[in-house]
């Protein structure tokens, strides 16, 4: 690089990405430290290590294939049914390792001589940025599934979550040229369908072949309240997870790009702003606003709905943001507030109907806060955003509706159908089924007594040696269903 | 010679400057191996642990396995 102007923007750009993944892994550490609070004392190692060694498999499976499937997948198969070509993603090209953007030796088609400079700096920190959204989409499975599930199942599920389905639904539905968004205007910008509706139905396919835990519901079919292990823990990580999800939201956007020259082709012309993913203006000043006041609606709002309960109106907080997230790229402050409460209102009542209804154990809610959260919010973006460009491509192809540019248009129907697609096809049919055959391989589940002695018992130990062990009601009712009653 | 930078003189011609450039396909090989034989490793290990733990309960009684919840060296002696 040896354009000033040019360098200075790369390099801003890199550097902006990588503090963006640093602040991302707050979020998996905020996982583990809730979850490691929501788990009974018997299974407190288990439950971190298995949630802990997500990181490396699903980054080696990243590495190895998610991030190509990002730019093959875009237009595939509706608007193009052959994939593009992506030389910088896959994992046997140069620029998938140190490089200084000169002549690449291996493969050329496709890659400019800029192109290639720009990967060479670019690729690994926008790698990494997608790549903690892999995990987080991936931890948010973990949680909902404690104490029950065999490690080698989560490790599997979070591969395909992680590597494979999600990565898919950014290809098509949170990408500059996405099929989703040229044809039904989805727009998604902070991902509430995109990560966390899609981790949602994951979560929703896994517990429904995994069942509840032993002794969660009462022979009569009324749920328990199992208590955590440690609700300032839970507490605090949800406190960590909002921290990271700053970091979440600045890598969403593209920070500093020539709009009208670059983008819009207008020669002659440049004005420069940042960007959403979709490559449409927005500015950090802006999420910045929209994050802290959805933030705040949620945590209003969870406090009254759940009473001033801790857990909830921490949760409320994240399901807050989750909810205005699909628009909080250009809702006006108090908007993102009252939309982030109303979320958080339909997901806590969700949770607990649907755990009675269909005695399901979610252990943290995770299907509530992001799946549900999630959903309502991508179509309530849908209503609120109708009317404005999606996109920056025109060619006059949206399905409901283009402006005078001939560019697809946000919409309430391109955005239901987009939050279907994340939650039930791409989440929760491919975790149900791959569940379903690990399940009918034994690999699912632990054995009933594992399970009663607790997941620490038999090879890790007690995670708190000098203290005393006190019994919940939780060890009678064990006691009990050890002795084929309750 | 495991790269081909030689000199620092000319930085803007340079593309790869990690050891042994032109070995990608086989590096993949090797990683996609890895990935694979650590799941086939870590399936058949925690599948042991559990038929162990089943069988040591068979032995000592789950009572005594529930009496003991989380810790495994008292649990262990008796």
């Amino acid at each position: 690089m040896s354009d000033g102007l040019d360098s200075l923007m790369v390099i801003f750009t890199e550097f902006y990405y990588w503090v963006t993944v640093v602040m991302m892994f707050l979020i998996h550490v905020g996982f583990c430290v809730y979850e490691v609070g929501a788990s009974r004392r018997k299974n407190i190692q288990h439950t971190l290590m298995k949630n802990t060694m997500l990181i490396p498999l699903v980054t080696i499976t990243f590495y190895f294939f998610g991030w190509w499937i990002y730019f093959a997948f875009p237009q595939f198969p509706m608007i193009d049914t052959s994939l593009a070509d992506a030389p910088w993603a896959v994992p046997w090209s140069e620029l998938m390792g140190t490089h200084m953007g000169g002549s690449v030796t291996v493969q050329t088609e496709s890659l400019t001589a800029d192109d290639t400079i720009f990967w060479a700096r670019i690729n690994g920190v926008f790698w990494a940025a997608f790549l903690l959204f892999s995990w987080t989409t991936a931890s948010i499975i973990s949680g909902a599934v404690i104490e029950r599930i065999k490690t080698q199942a989560f490790l599997i599920i979070v591969v395909l979550v992680g590597s494979v389905t999600w990565i898919l639904d950014a290809a098509w539905g949170w990408s500059w040229n996405g099929w989703m968004v040229q044809l039904w205007g989805f727009h998604d910008a902070y991902a509430s369908s995109v990560v966390h509706g899609i981790a949602g139905g994951s979560a929703l396919g896994v517990l429904l072949v995994l069942g509840p835990r032993l002794g969660k519901f009462a022979a009569d079919g009324t749920p328990r309240d199992i208590p955590q292990n440690n609700p300032w823990f839970v507490t605090v990580g949800l406190f960590l997870i909002y921290t990271g999800f700053w970091g979440f939201y600045a890598a969403c956007n593209i920070p500093i790009i020539d709009f009208t020259g670059a983008v819009l082709g207008v020669e002659g012309e440049a004005y420069f702003t940042a960007t959403n993913i979709y490559l449409t203006p927005t500015s950090l000043s802006a999420i910045t606003f929209n994050f802290l006041m959805s933030l705040s609606g949620g945590l209003l709002a969870g406090y009254v709905v759940s009473k001033g309960d801790p857990f909830w109106s921490y949760s409320g907080g994240l399901a807050g943001v989750i909810t205005a997230s699909s628009g909080n790229d250009l809702y006006h402050p108090i908007e993102a507030m009252l939309i982030a409460m109303v979320g958080v209102w339909i997901a806590y009542k969700m949770h607990y109907w649907v755990e009675r209804k269909f005695k399901l154990d979610d252990a943290v809610g995770a299907v509530a806060v992001h799946g549900y959260a999630g959903f309502v919010g991508t179509v309530i973006a849908g209503f609120m955003l109708w009317g404005y460009p999606s996109n920056v491509i025109g060619g006059d192809i949206g399905w409901f509706g283009n402006n005078a540019d001939g560019v697809a248009i946000i919409n309430p129907i391109g955005n239901f159908l987009g939050a279907m697609l994340f939650f039930w096809v791409l989440g929760f049919l491919p975790c149900y089924v791959l569940s379903k055959i690990l399940d009918g391989m034994g690999w699912l589940r632990v054995p009933r007594e594992i399970e009663l002695a607790g997941l620490d018992t038999h090879d890790y130990g007690d995670s708190f040696p000098y203290h005393a062990y006190r019994d919940t009601v939780m060890e009678d009712i064990d006691r009990e269903l050890a002795k084929g009653q309750g | 010679m495991s790269t081909n930078v030689e000199s620092w003189s000319d930085v803007a011609s340079l593309g790869a400057i990690y050891p042994f450039p032109g070995i990608e396909w086989p590096l993949v090989l090797v990683g996609v191996l890895v990935w694979l034989g650590w799941h086939c490793w870590q399936i058949k290990s925690e599948n042991k642990e559990y038929d162990d733990a089943l069988r040591h309960y068979n032995e000592v009684g789950l009572d005594k396995a529930l009496d003991h919840r989380g810790r495994h060296d008292s649990m262990m002696d008796h």
